[in-house]
């Protein structure tokens, strides 16, 4: 008990408020700008930290990886192009409700649900860190197909149109998956020689053309000259009002435990976590069929769960090590620099940094909740700038955003690419969120199952004799059969 | 939306298949593992599948049609969607000859004037402001490395 | 009319005072070497060990230059991005790549064609030498019993490695010709991948380097049943190599500061002593051993003979092991 109110003390040292804060600013400012993402932030300021005090310097580094999180929302809502790519399941009901004049209580749920679910996420991260720790070793590749493939079919229930076209959607998302080079032997499919591509499509490049670009492209059809057209017509409120907060009770909860337990799986990822959370909470919705026109448990329930996520994939990577996600991976490497050795002697040797890493995280989501709640009013004012001046800016800093991922040109080609096509899906009537998600999917599960099949010597009983697996693919049978398939063979409606 | 389905559902087929085609000429087993080409066969088999439901069904709708949405929502609308695609799309381009700075300032000139239509104190003001704050976010703060033209900034 | 006309020419005149101002900042290049910024390409993505190395080196290198040295990561296409951006940059010595072991496998089976003549290698940095590790609660304790049993079962045991036809592959491949036996080898994407399935009992077997299964090795789910090495780590000590036990294998993966080959040799000589000097650093000492890497200095001329012998080495590795003709 000691040992903790010491680290509480350690935690709110001044030094580490300041490292705190600058954390969160810097992560909240990567966050909304598109492109850059944690990962580039945090390796650019790894080096910073080598010369300050430890605690100082992870604390800034956990701060970065939050607020990128609260961050990423923000242009979800507002622009439709997600900062960081979990934000992505945020852009569906999250700018309906912008364009609907909601951006205020949007951005104000999606604040408070990602500070609810943080909290959670670490104090759940304190006091059953080792023996959840051990759940990460349970899965293996067998059990990231199940999981892969549970996704899948949870996509099928994400659409709100006609079933085919969704499907297809799908489908060429899992096209798209494949460009790259095959994850067991290396061949290359549909590279066209251009060698950029060897590692795939990126994800962020095309989720920044398909929703940020092709929205721009289909605003500006629209005459921009005399009227000064913004955005949105009349902004209601600023933040979300007693009957938003009991909508969202519900979605804020599941969000949190759900998005957790994703994050605390090695594989698992807020990205993964988001969707599973919005579509579960549209499975057990009272209104399902509004989902995608802008209700606020659409926003509410990915942003508690990506939050929820963040915190949880800190337990495998501070109990055994084990980085969870690229993120992560970095985080391991600033510990390792500095000598530190993370695990289950971590807390015995270094109780100090554990806890002490752990309370600023706790400072650090209040921080960026009082951080985020004035700024509201700030976004809201962006988009009354009439729409002429707004648009350029936002191509811009997509232009550069997709630049900085790699400093490649490549991934800016992508990302204009897809504007294009997202352009010609929004006329064609094709929703594009399933063809990102596929996309997440799809290679997670080529891999997995290729190797799984490559452990057991081609047999495919070994999905039956893992409980894990063969639950997980249990549940997506049941997912997808529940949901009424006989939408595929009703006509489309035309609305 | 009837044309419209039929078009992008014969594009889609026509697509899967050739996905499909490519899969099975990748391989689709490799001594006792999956090969490189099953993936793309399903996927594009798939696709090709549902392009053809959807077809189908949009030959069958024909009766029920609703009122008639041109596919141009605005008149001239098209002319400013295909010049900020250009735009927009020959930025990368031309940020590898001319760098950073100048190429924002043309993008933006470009958008401020030709799309939006503000006049030629507030393009020049708006597109010098928004380069040098752009400049300042990802070059010196962000330290993003961005390209550096043959002016050599 | 003419007062915004007034404003229209006074703003093209800020306008074309902030770009000479901006032109005449960046200064032109003078005779001394180095002045101006240098940039060090990491043709991997950041986070990695080579990025990590890479981003402990440059404070270091950049300290003793004089001059700052800006680690830029251009990933893609296993390295090949990076490494190729660097072998078509101007050979004027501001630009650097840090490569080694990964290099030499893409030379053979990258789908685009990399030699490592188109580069100077300046000198190497470190070496990563790979390990035989198994899960802890696994039959085996030392090595020797671990080679029996793969004797016996040929094919049985599965080899986490780090991607087809990669460093770690390869180093297995040798291991298993020198011992006498066959893994199965299973591919993951990373020794952070490979280490966790190590430990949640997958594979039976990797070879990732001390660094990657470090964490894992403390909170006890992993053991290193012996070192791939030509002699046993100082940190520790207890850990054997093959070659102790009669297993004549060694192999790790290295890596080194890199220029393009046309880069004047005066300009090499510079960047190679700033690099000797670097590398003495105790600092630098001190964290790499918190990494578990070795700091292993061999300058221009040594570094060459051996950067072309690892070449031929996994070139024969390569060929041995069928993943080329």
């Amino acid at each position: 008990m000691e040992t903790i109110l010491f680290a509480i003390s350690v935690a709110l040292q001044p030094i580490n408020l300041f490292f705190a804060f600058i954390g969160v600013v810097i992560g909240t400012l990567v966050g909304v700008l598109p492109g850059i993402g944690p990962t580039a932030a945090i390796a650019l300021l790894l080096p910073t930290t080598f010369r300050g005090d430890v605690v100082s310097g992870l604390i800034m580094l956990a701060g970065i990886f939050y607020g990128t999180q609260y961050g990423g929302s923000t242009t979800s809502i507002l622009v439709n192009i997600p900062g960081e790519a979990a934000s992505v399941v945020t852009c569906l009901d999250g700018y309906k409700m912008a364009q609907k004049g909601r951006a205020g209580p949007a951005l104000g749920i999606a604040a408070f649900g990602s500070y609810i679910a943080g909290t959670f996420s670490i104090i759940l991260l304190t006091f059953v860190a080792p023996p959840l720790a051990k759940l990460a070793l349970y899965f293996g590749s067998p059990e990231f197909t199940a999981m892969a493939i549970l996704g899948l079919s949870l996509l099928v229930s994400l659409s709100s149109g006609s079933m085919v076209k969704a499907l297809m959607m799908a489908a060429v998302g899992l096209i798209l998956g494949v460009v790259g080079v095959d994850p067991a032997r290396g061949t290359p499919r549909f590279i066209f020689g251009i060698y950029e591509l060897e590692d795939g499509i990126g994800l962020a490049p095309v989720a920044m053309g398909l929703f940020g670009i092709s929205e721009v492209l289909l605003n500006v059809e629209k005459s921009l000259e005399e009227k000064r057209e913004t955005l949105v017509g009349k902004v209601k409120g600023l933040l979300p009002n007693l009957q938003d907060w009991k909508d969202s009770a519900v979605a804020i909860t599941q969000g949190s435990i759900l998005g957790f337990l994703i994050g605390v799986i090695p594989g698992g990822n807020t990205i993964i976590a988001s969707i599973a959370s919005y579509t579960l909470q549209k499975r057990i919705s009272k209104h399902p069929e509004k989902f995608g026109t802008g209700v606020i448990e659409g926003v509410a329930a990915p942003e508690a769960a990506n939050n929820a996520a963040t915190g949880g994939a800190f337990i495998p990577l501070l109990t055994l090590g084990i980085p969870t996600t690229p993120v992560m991976a970095l985080l391991l490497g600033a510990f390792m620099i500095h000598g530190i050795i993370p695990g289950p002697l971590l807390i015995n040797n270094n109780p100090d940094i554990f806890w002490g890493l752990i309370f600023s995280m706790y400072i650090g989501n209040i921080m960026l909740l009082i951080l985020n709640l004035p700024l509201i009013g700030i976004w809201v004012k962006v988009l009354k700038i009439p729409y002429g001046i707004l648009f350029p800016l936002i191509i811009l800093f997509c232009l550069i955003g997709a630049y900085t991922l790699n400093n490649s040109q490549v991934e800016v080609g992508i990302m204009v690419f897809f504007g294009f096509v997202g352009f010609l899906m929004k006329k064609f009537d094709y929703e594009p969120a399933l063809l990102l998600l596929a996309l997440v999917m799809g290679p997670i599960l080529e891999e997995s199952l290729r190797r799984s099949l490559a452990l057991s010597g081609g047999n495919l009983m070994i999905f039956i004799h893992r409980p894990i697996a063969l639950s997980l693919l249990v549940l997506a049978f049941v997912s997808l059969v529940s949901f009424p398939m006989t939408r595929a063979f009703r006509k489309p409606k035309i609305n | 939306m009837n044309s419209r389905n039929r078009i992008s559902a014969i594009f889609c087929f026509f697509l899967g298949l050739t996905v499909l085609i490519k899969g099975m000429r990748l391989g689709l087993k490799v001594d006792q593992e999956m090969g490189a080409g099953f993936f793309p066969l399903v996927a594009g088999g798939i696709l090709t599948l549902l392009s053809f439901i959807l077809f189908v069904q949009s030959l069958m709708d024909h009766g029920t049609q609703g009122h008639k949405e041109p596919f141009w929502v605005t008149p001239s609308g098209w002319k400013r969607v295909f010049l900020t695609l250009f735009a927009t799309a020959a930025y990368p381009l031309l940020i590898g000859h001319l760098g950073f700075i100048l190429s924002t300032l043309f993008l933006l000139f470009f958008f401020f004037k030709v799309i939006a239509r503000l006049k030629w104190w507030a393009v020049g003001v708006g597109g010098s402001v928004a380069t040098m704050c752009a400049y300042l976010i990802f070059e010196i703060w962000l330290k993003a490395n961005l390209p550096q033209g043959l002016l050599g900034f | 009319m003419k007062h915004q006309r007034r404003i229209q020419k006074s703003l093209w005149v800020v306008l074309g005072i902030v770009l000479v101002i901006l032109t005449a900042d960046l200064g032109f290049a003078a005779e001394k070497f180095p002045s101006k910024p240098i940039t060090l390409v990491v043709p991997w993505g950041p986070g990695g060990r080579t990025d990590i190395v890479a981003r402990m080196v440059a404070p270091v290198y950049e300290k003793i230059l004089g001059q700052p040295v800006v680690v830029v990561n251009k990933a893609g296409a296993s390295g090949y991005i990076g490494m190729k951006s660097v072998s078509t940059a101007k050979p004027d010595g501001y630009t650097l790549l840090i490569a080694g072991g990964g290099l030499m496998v893409l030379q053979y089976t990258g789908e685009s064609k990399i030699r490592w003549e188109e580069f100077k290698w300046i000198g190497q940095i470190y070496t990563a030498w790979a390990t035989v590790s198994v899960n802890a609660e696994s039959p085996w304790k030392t090595i020797e019993e671990f080679v029996d049993y793969a004797r016996k079962n040929p094919m049985k045991l599965k080899h986490g490695n780090t991607g087809y036809g990669g460093t770690t592959h390869l180093f297995s491949e040798g291991f298993s010709k020198e011992a006498g036996i066959k893994f199965t080898q299973i591919s993951y994407k990373s020794d952070g991948f490979a280490a966790t399935a190590l430990a949640s009992k997958e594979v039976d077997v990797i070879s990732s380097p001390l660094s990657a299964v470090r964490p894992l090795m403390e909170a006890g789910k992993i053991k290193v049943l012996a070192l791939q090495a030509d002699k046993r780590s100082p940190q520790f000590p207890d850990i054997p190599t093959l070659k102790e036990k009669g297993i004549n294998w060694a192999a790790g993966t290295f890596e080194g500061f890199t220029v393009p080959k046309d880069t004047p040799d005066n300009i090499v000589t510079i960047l190679e002593s700033a690099l000797e000097k670097a590398m003495k650093d105790p600092g630098l000492g001190e964290s790499f051993k918190k990494l578990d890497i070795a700091v292993e200095y061999r300058n221009h001329k040594d570094f060459t003979v051996y950067v072309e012998q690892q070449d031929k080495k996994y070139h024969e590795l390569l060929k041995e092991a069928g993943l080329i003709k």
